[in-house]
């Protein structure tokens, strides 16, 4: 099924591009009327709609039926700068994966691209993607994620734009990256009832069934620049190597969830407050091709990592920890229109003690085949994580065809398999078979 | 009698063959002698070779290109892109900006071209979907560009050879629509390089005034047609000869590509920074 968008979102639509342009007249030293009527000119809008249907294979029922719209603006302001728009509209059928909320309209990112010289300085609400891994992250911690479908949403989806200062400054071979954040918003995790609710013993702590547990309202920062994330990253291409190093003082986007337990007449009382915290990230990404190889990795420390703890003795329920984290892959192109490819992803806590949630040394791995056919018109891709720890892991199929220039029509499945108390197996239920029509222009 | 009318008769018969003999000796020997000098007089396929890598392409280019790009059905798609040129040294950077349709636009490809034949070339794709710059490797030069039926080594080529690929015979000069060529074979040097480039062999017009190949013949591994490359509308742009249509036909697939372009700018300046991972990401 094809949707096409109606005269009255068209109309809605022609209001927001109205709107921006008035950003765009802002943004420009003249802003008159003669500036709008050429911005008009210089302003390009595009769409995009997306229609999915997915089916639980555990009793054929409609796990989702949704519509997303997002047009985009982008208005050309002189030579050198543009102001985007992106706003989505989504709208789903069914009530699994947000319930109490069918429908969302977001301003997705919004924000002036402009060059100063040789700088180019990008202001408002944007993506900013580090790292250099698939399905998998290490360094791409600058937006949060939302996580209402796990992770079987595209990134570009499911990362939480914010408003964002990004200047990137060429000094001789190197790029320096700077980034303000003053936007203090953080990971949105699947509502309780959701099909992808988070119950899996690695990430919630468990509690005894007796006990009283008490959920305190979450601590949050909210200091528009005391509490501003802020980092750079330098970036160079050297003998063959891209390499960057990366460092981002910022707020974790998982709240730590501080305990408390008194003894009441009643039995125990749990408190749990969930609380943001400070870390320090360090890290860095390297990349180069040697014949039909690509390698490529990553790597970061984050210096104050809280690690729930199931021990009852232990004050406030969790342990303060360094974290290291990194991934290797790599790519093979050996045959034609194929690309083969193999990560492992690993995370270890340099201190750990009995009773924490997650084990010291974690260990991922996944694989990837995309095949093109048709002369690129048709695509196919399989894609396997598994957790080595908890012996659960996620198998996806997809297969697309480009119908035409406007339209990419897919089908595909999602598998999760293992360990109910992992992170994949904990979905065990939610397997599905989506499919779906795109249409561009 | 019969037996002296029959010796005459022999000796007749053997003195024509004697003399058919002497015939064919001369025209067998004028006809090397002439092919020898009609060889003399063709370059060697090497040669050609060099006088098409010497031909002036400017420092830097800019352009625009359409893409058509049909199936055997004759569904057609159409991509709109801008490309930048640029020598730095004898190193040669290209990038090119996909412009038009929604699903692939601002997709953009970078390249790095060494003069050092053993160095491999470096490669980087930006996805938009992805909003990440993706390095690719280079050595997997027969793969196709981007659904086109041109490879990844045709397009970075352009209309310049690979002299360490290939060994060059010339095999005749032809006229090929009112223009003199060339006629060169290329054969891979080779199976490892012919699996490589995933060709078996190439036979190339090349117009002898220009140095321009206007038609080129590629056959597979196996040595069965594949496809054929015309270059047309090929006029002086800023005193240089330039190709304004490459058309393809893959005669395995029944596909054709067709590119056609325009606003050529030779030697404008091209800023350094276009050629950077920074513009890729960010687009022109």
């Amino acid at each position: 099924m094809i949707f096409l968008p109606s005269a009255r979102y068209v109309a809605a639509c022609e209001v927001l591009a109205r709107s921006s342009l008035v950003l765009a007249s802002l943004a420009s030293p003249v802003a008159n009327a003669e500036t709008s009527n050429s911005l008009l000119d210089d302003s390009t809008l595009n769409m995009r709609i997306e229609s999915e249907w997915a089916v639980l294979t555990k009793d054929a029922s409609t796990q989702k039926l949704q519509l997303m719209i997002e047009p985009e603006l982008e208005t050309e302001i002189g030579e050198d700068a543009s102001v985007t728009t992106i706003i989505r509209l989504r709208t789903d059928a069914k009530d699994n994966l947000s319930p109490g909320d069918h429908s969302q309209v977001e301003l997705r990112e919004f924000y002036l691209d402009t060059a100063i010289k040789d700088s180019i300085v990008i202001l408002g609400k944007q993506q900013v993607v580090w790292g250099k891994s698939d399905g998998l992250k290490v360094l791409d911690i600058v937006n949060p994620q939302n996580f209402r479908e796990f992770i079987l949403d595209d990134f570009d989806q499911s990362r939480i734009p914010l408003w964002t200062v990004n200047a990137e400054i060429p000094i001789n071979d190197v790029t320096l990256q700077l980034l303000l954040i003053p936007d203090q918003t953080y990971h949105e995790f699947a509502t309780p009832g959701s099909s992808y609710q988070f119950t899996s013993p690695v990430i919630i702590p468990p509690t005894p069934a007796s006990a009283n547990v008490q959920i305190k309202p979450t601590i949050t920062p909210d200091k528009v620049l005391q509490d501003a994330d802020a980092g750079f990253r330098l970036s160079t291409f050297t003998h063959g190597w891209d390499l960057t190093f990366n460092y981002l003082y910022h707020y974790d986007d998982t709240p730590v969830l501080f305990r408390t337990i008194n003894i009441s007449a009643s039995g125990p009382i749990i408190n749990i407050t969930p609380q943001y915290k400070r870390t320090h990230l360090i890290g860095g990404t390297f990349s180069n091709t040697f014949g039909d190889l690509t390698l490529r990795g990553e790597l970061g420390y984050l210096t104050d990592k809280y690690i729930s703890t199931i021990n009852t003795l232990d004050t406030d329920g969790v342990v303060k920890t360094g974290e290291f984290k990194y991934v290797l892959g790599f790519d093979w192109y050996g045959f034609t229109d194929t690309l083969l490819s193999t990560q492992i992803f690993q995370t270890y806590l340099n201190k750990h003690e009995t009773g924490m949630i997650q084990q010291q040394l974690n260990t991922q791995i996944t694989f990837l085949i995309k095949q093109d056919y048709m002369n690129e018109t048709l695509h196919a891709e399989i894609l396997v994580l598994h957790d080595i720890n908890y012996e659960d892991g996620m198998l996806r199929f997809k297969l697309t065809y480009e119908y035409n220039d406007e339209i990419n029509i897919y089908v595909g499945a999602d598998i999760f398999y293992g360990n109910e108390d992992g992170l994949f197996g904990q979905f065990n239920e939610t397997d599905r078979v989506v499919s779906g029509v795109v249409v561009g222009f | 009698m019969q037996v002296r009318i029959y010796s005459h008769l022999h000796k007749t018969k053997k003195r024509k063959t004697t003399m058919n003999i002497q015939k064919h000796i001369l025209i067998t020997t004028l006809i090397l002698i002439t092919s020898n000098a009609i060889a003399e007089d063709l370059p060697t396929g090497e040669q050609i070779a060099k006088n098409i890598n010497a031909r002036n392409e400017g420092i830097s280019l800019s352009r625009k290109m359409q893409m058509v790009l049909t199936d055997k059905r004759g569904k057609q798609r159409i991509r709109e892109t801008v490309s930048y040129r640029k020598y730095f040294g004898d190193e040669k950077r290209t990038v090119i900006h996909y412009l038009t349709p929604r699903n692939i636009k601002k997709t953009a490809f970078l390249t790095f071209d060494y003069p050092e034949a053993e160095k491999d070339d470096d490669q980087w794709l930006y996805l938009p979907a992805m909003r990440k710059v993706r390095r690719i490797s280079a050595s997997d030069r027969g793969d196709y560009f981007l659904g086109t039926d041109f490879t990844y080594e045709d397009i970075k080529k352009e209309s310049k050879v690979t002299l360490e690929d290939y060994t060059r015979k010339t095999l005749r000069e032809e006229d090929l629509n009112g223009n003199t060529t060339y006629v060169v074979e290329a054969i891979p040097v080779n199976d490892e390089v012919a699996e490589e480039l995933g060709y078996g062999k190439v036979i190339q017009w090349i117009d002898k005034n220009i140095w321009m190949a206007r038609k080129s013949e590629f056959y597979d591994v196996r040595g069965k047609p594949l496809k054929t490359i015309y270059t047309e509308n090929i006029k002086k742009v800023d005193g240089i000869w330039t190709a304004h249509r490459l058309k393809v036909d893959n005669h395995k697939t029944g596909h054709k590509t067709l590119f056609i372009f325009s606003d050529v700018i030779y030697d404008k300046e091209v800023r350094d920074d276009f050629f950077t991972q920074r513009t890729l990401r960010r687009g022109l």
